[in-house]
């Protein structure tokens, strides 16, 4: 087995607000292999995007990361000094967020800000970093690249705006694209389009994606390894097909309940009632045991700990042997 | 860069009538002024016939439009007509004082945002530290100091107590650093505030974290992608901010005997001298009007997303 | 049996809405504490308001009592500020200008606020035409600088308090109309107000009752740091003589009366001039401190 790509243990990720602190991310573990779509799924607010940032140590103030490790080829990116970690962003693990919207800068066109991350990390010069931009807006599949690189982001529609993060992104070949729920705020007929586009980029150079996401059909399709978050911790990991077709927590059992299946015909749809505790007041012990209706005496009192029970499928819940 | 050319034809054309609707404005307000100029003019001993002389060779008995056509024509020409006082052309007494003003407000404006972007930008990097909060103490408490206070506290201390500078006149560089102190140091504090807010908005956007995640150097994101944006409206300020701080030089000038056309407006309004005064309002407002259309222009120009917006 | 109930669920039901008020009040006194810059803020301002309030009672003596054979003397005990040209004691004058100085201040930012406030609303809320109106007018009418209006204001109607409260006014509105159009702008698109149209509710009642409340907290941190200004602006006229007449103690006026004895008796005008300081100091950081509560992304 080749050695993983990415190993996550035990992350913690707090932040410091005038109401208390807010755990965010409060221990999460996690391995993503080479070539492989990793899949972070969870409920909004459950601390998916923290924990992709922490990857990147984009946190800031009033955030910290206070505890736990991220391995990269060897190195721990929380250890490494900023200016070794700035040569890791964008070159080798790079990220596109949710609202493409937002995430381009109004006054430069795109072309230059597709140059920029070659100009800085391959000491390109500008005219050869245009002519890559011009090909990297050709290879997300923007018609007429050259005119295309010298419009500005608020001219674009949502789906190129994407197609243009993505291209700034793999321009200098990333082993990683952390990718943030990159779909949610597109319409679904772009949504494939850009998972299609992802998943070839993928393929043709041997680039890992870890997908954020709430949305499980996209995990379901796209998916190889999912690991399933709930108030700041994972709860369930494991391939796709074993999550999926069996799951051992309580809380996955519930998510994947929630999907209406097929065409059957139901008077309501099941949901899980209560909702996500405060990240500032977690409850003692399993932080799901409020909602979770098999709940024992252990549940309330003692944290549940992330063991493997079968081959390659971890779950932390005390009612799963853990 | 022709949508560019366009929205600055547009406004400027917006712009002119402003300007006429201004002057129209101003005359009549000048009209409503209390007292007879031609009084003023003759002098006391003058009999009725001489008077009503006077205001035919003034066109002071033509009905108000006429005479509102009268002075916007001279007005266009340069001749803003001849002051009460010192009967020299009113034109020659602002052409003369203009330099000077513009040379104290000039550069109070150019200093106080080379000082104050720097100060604003290093608060917002270093936001919640000792630094910070330093900074936007001492800001504030300038920014609460009225200009003629300070003026005369600066006058106090480092005109008559140290004598380091001279406290009236423009004979020398010397005699500008006080009234140029006066005028700058609440407008740093100004702008090092308002610098300070913008940056620390720009820094939270979703653009500048692209920027971070794609591993830019830390300088080339301050700079060229946050500060850049935090400028646009920063230097639309700049531009009217130019109009406003001729306010604040009526007062300096006049605290420290500075020739300009500040002192000039509050002279000629205590000796109820009116041909200056609306001369005085009525440049100050074409400057304003321009300002304002220049602001627009520049931040067309520096924000694409303005063009395009004003062009649909 | 049954009163007992009755009176038990009352008290329960008592005991938890004064709770919740307790500990609203509390998480927003923490919070204050928080800021303890503001709070320095909200220190002078209570300071200054209770020395305008009790003026007659702090002052030892009246603001126009002269006493010409103790003209110009230093600080001292009986007269802790020293005595001006005329012999008035400065501290009872700086006593009873506060008095001025906010009610003056006040009245600026209510008309002011009326002004500014309306013209928002409606800009905001109608758009178009009278909304590019409005915006045109305003970006214009705040660069112009206010001395010189107030000065042409002031040379027209003549000085006084009245007239320069009227000159500042006019040219300071739109800070107001800026802001306001702007949350209006932001508000007028939501639900809420889309779900009142379809109600029928009139335009007029729409702004009065679904959007003015909504923006009054906005309103009250614009109204503190807008207060310092017009105070700064108010004795700025006073200082060139328009503004308040003698025997008015107004603080600028009393500056421009220190200024001709600088050398020989500069505490005349240093009083004065640190109280405006002061009280211009206490509500900016107040109103700053307001800001960073109540709303913010205001931009001042």
């Amino acid at each position: 087995m080749d050695a993983p790509l990415l190993v996550v243990k035990d992350l913690k990720t707090y932040f410091y607000l005038s109401k208390g602190v807010l755990k965010a991310v409060d221990g999460v573990s996690l391995t993503i292999n080479k070539n492989q779509v990793f899949c972070l799924v969870g409920e909004t607010g459950c601390g998916k995007s923290v924990t992709a940032l922490s990857i990147t140590r984009l946190i800031f103030y009033p955030g910290k990361i206070v505890g736990g490790s991220i391995i990269y080829e060897g190195k721990d990116l929380l250890k490494l000094p900023e200016n070794e970690m700035r040569k890791i962003r964008g070159k080798e693990i790079a990220m596109i967020f949710q609202s493409p919207m937002k995430s381009l800068n109004p006054v430069f066109n795109i072309g230059y800000q597709i140059s920029e991350a070659p100009i800085v990390h391959f000491n390109l010069k500008h005219g050869e970093a245009w002519k890559q931009a011009i090909e990297l807006i050709g290879k997300v599949k923007m018609p007429d690249p050259e005119m295309r690189a010298k419009s500005y982001p608020h001219v674009l529609s949502g789906g190129m705006r994407q197609r243009s993060m993505i291209a700034m992104m793999i321009s200098c070949e990333p082993k990683l694209l952390i990718a943030d729920e990159p779909t949610t705020a597109l319409d679904v007929t772009v949504q494939a389009q850009i998972m299609d586009l992802l998943l070839d980029i993928k393929r043709r150079s041997s680039m890992s994606i870890m997908l954020i996401t709430h949305n499980f059909g996209l995990v379901a399709e796209r998916g190889d390894e999912v690991a399933v978050m709930y108030s700041g911790k994972v709860v369930e990991g494991g391939s796709v097909k074993d999550v999926f077709n069996e799951p051992l927590h309580p809380y996955t059992q519930g998510l994947l309940r929630c999907i209406p299946v097929g065409f059957e015909r139901k008077t309501e749809i099941d949901y899980i009632p209560g909702t996500l505790s405060s990240p500032i007041n977690p409850p003692v012990g399993c932080r799901f045991h409020p909602r979770c209706k098999y709940a024992t005496e252990k549940c309330i009192k003692e944290e549940p700990k992330l063991m493997e029970i079968k081959k390659n499928h971890i779950v932390a819940c005390h009612l799963c042997g853990g | 860069m022709s949508a560019l050319l366009r929205y600055s034809v547009k406004r400027v054309l917006i712009g002119i009538p402003v300007i006429l609707f201004v002057s129209l404005f101003i005359f009549l307000l000048m009209q409503m002024l209390p007292g007879d100029p031609i009084k003023l003019i003759a002098g006391e001993r003058v009999t009725p016939e001489r008077i009503e002389e006077l205001r035919r060779s003034w066109g002071l008995d033509q009905p108000v439009y006429i005479q509102y056509f009268y002075w916007l024509s001279h007005v266009m020409t340069g001749d803003f007509g001849y002051s009460y006082v010192t009967r020299l052309p009113v034109s020659l007494l602002i052409w003369s004082r203009l330099p000077y003003t513009i040379q104290l407000t000039f550069t109070a404006l150019v200093l106080s945002y080379v000082f104050g972007i720097p100060i604003g930008v290093v608060a917002a990097l270093k936001r919640g530290t000792a630094v910070d909060n330093i900074t936007i103490g001492v800001a504030t408490f300038f920014y609460s100091m009225p200009t003629y206070w300070l003026g005369l506290i600066l006058m106090l201390t480092f005109g008559l107590y140290l004598r380091w500078f001279p406290i009236s006149g423009s004979s020398s560089l010397e005699s500008m650093v006080l009234p140029l102190l006066t005028l700058t140091l609440p407008y740093v504090a100004m702008s090092a505030r308002i610098v300070r807010t913008e940056m620390l908005e720009v820094l939270t956007e979703d653009y500048v974290r692209t920027a971070w995640a794609k591993g830019l150097p830390s300088r080339r994101v301050i700079l060229r992608h946050a500060l850049r944006n935090a400028l646009i409206p920063l230097t639309v300020m700049f531009f009217l901010d130019l109009p406003w701080i001729i306010g604040g030089a009526v007062i300096v000038e006049s605290i420290f005997a500075w020739p300009g056309m500040g002192s000039l407006l509050y002279k000629s309004i205590l000796k109820q001298d009116y041909p200056v005064v609306q001369a005085l309002v009525l440049v100050i407002t074409i400057l304003t009007v321009v300002c304002n259309i220049l602001g627009d222009i520049v931040s067309a120009f520096l924000d694409p997303r303005i063009r395009v917006e004003k062009e649909a | 049996m049954k009163t007992e109930s009755v009176k038990g669920t009352f008290l329960k039901k008592l005991e938890t809405k004064s709770m919740f008020k307790l500990t609203r009040l509390k998480e927003f006194l923490l919070l204050l504490l928080h800021y303890k810059v503001s709070c320095i803020g909200l220190c002078i301002v209570m300071g200054i308001i209770i020395l305008a309030i009790f003026a007659p009672i702090i002052a030892p003596k009246h603001y126009a009592e002269i006493d010409v054979p103790n003209k110009l003397q230093p600080p001292s005990l009986a007269h802790p500020f020293g005595t001006d040209a005329l012999g008035r004691d400065i501290f009872s004058r700086v006593v009873y200008g506060a008095q001025i100085a906010l009610w003056v201040g006040l009245l600026v930012v209510l008309v002011e606020a009326s002004i500014g406030i309306s013209l928002g609303i409606i800009a905001g809320y109608f758009n178009g035409k009278i909304d590019k109106i409005i915006s045109a007018s305003a970006d214009i009418v705040w660069s112009f600088p206010t001395v010189v209006l107030a000065l042409g204001v002031v040379m027209v109607l003549g000085p006084g308090i009245t007239q320069v409260v009227i000159a500042i006014a006019v040219t300071s509105w739109p800070g107001f109309t800026r802001i306001t159009r702007a949350k209006v702008q932001s508000m007028v698109n939501r639900e809420f107000v889309l779900a009142a149209r379809a109600i029928g509710e009139s335009d007029l009642n729409i702004m009065l009752r679904y959007l003015l409340p909504n923006i009054t907290s906005t309103i009250l941190v614009l109204a503190t740091l807008t207060l310092p200004s017009a105070i700064i602006s108010t004795t700025a006229l006073s200082f060139l003589g328009f503004g308040a007449q003698p025997p008015t103690p107004d603080w600028g006026a009393m500056l421009s009366e220190g200024a001709s004895q600088l050398v020989i008796a500069p505490w005349v005008a240093t009083f004065p001039g640190i109280f405006i300081v002061i009280t211009a100091l206490g509500f900016n950081l107040l109103g700053d401190g307001l800001r960073d509560l109540l709303d913010p992304k205001l931009k001042i």
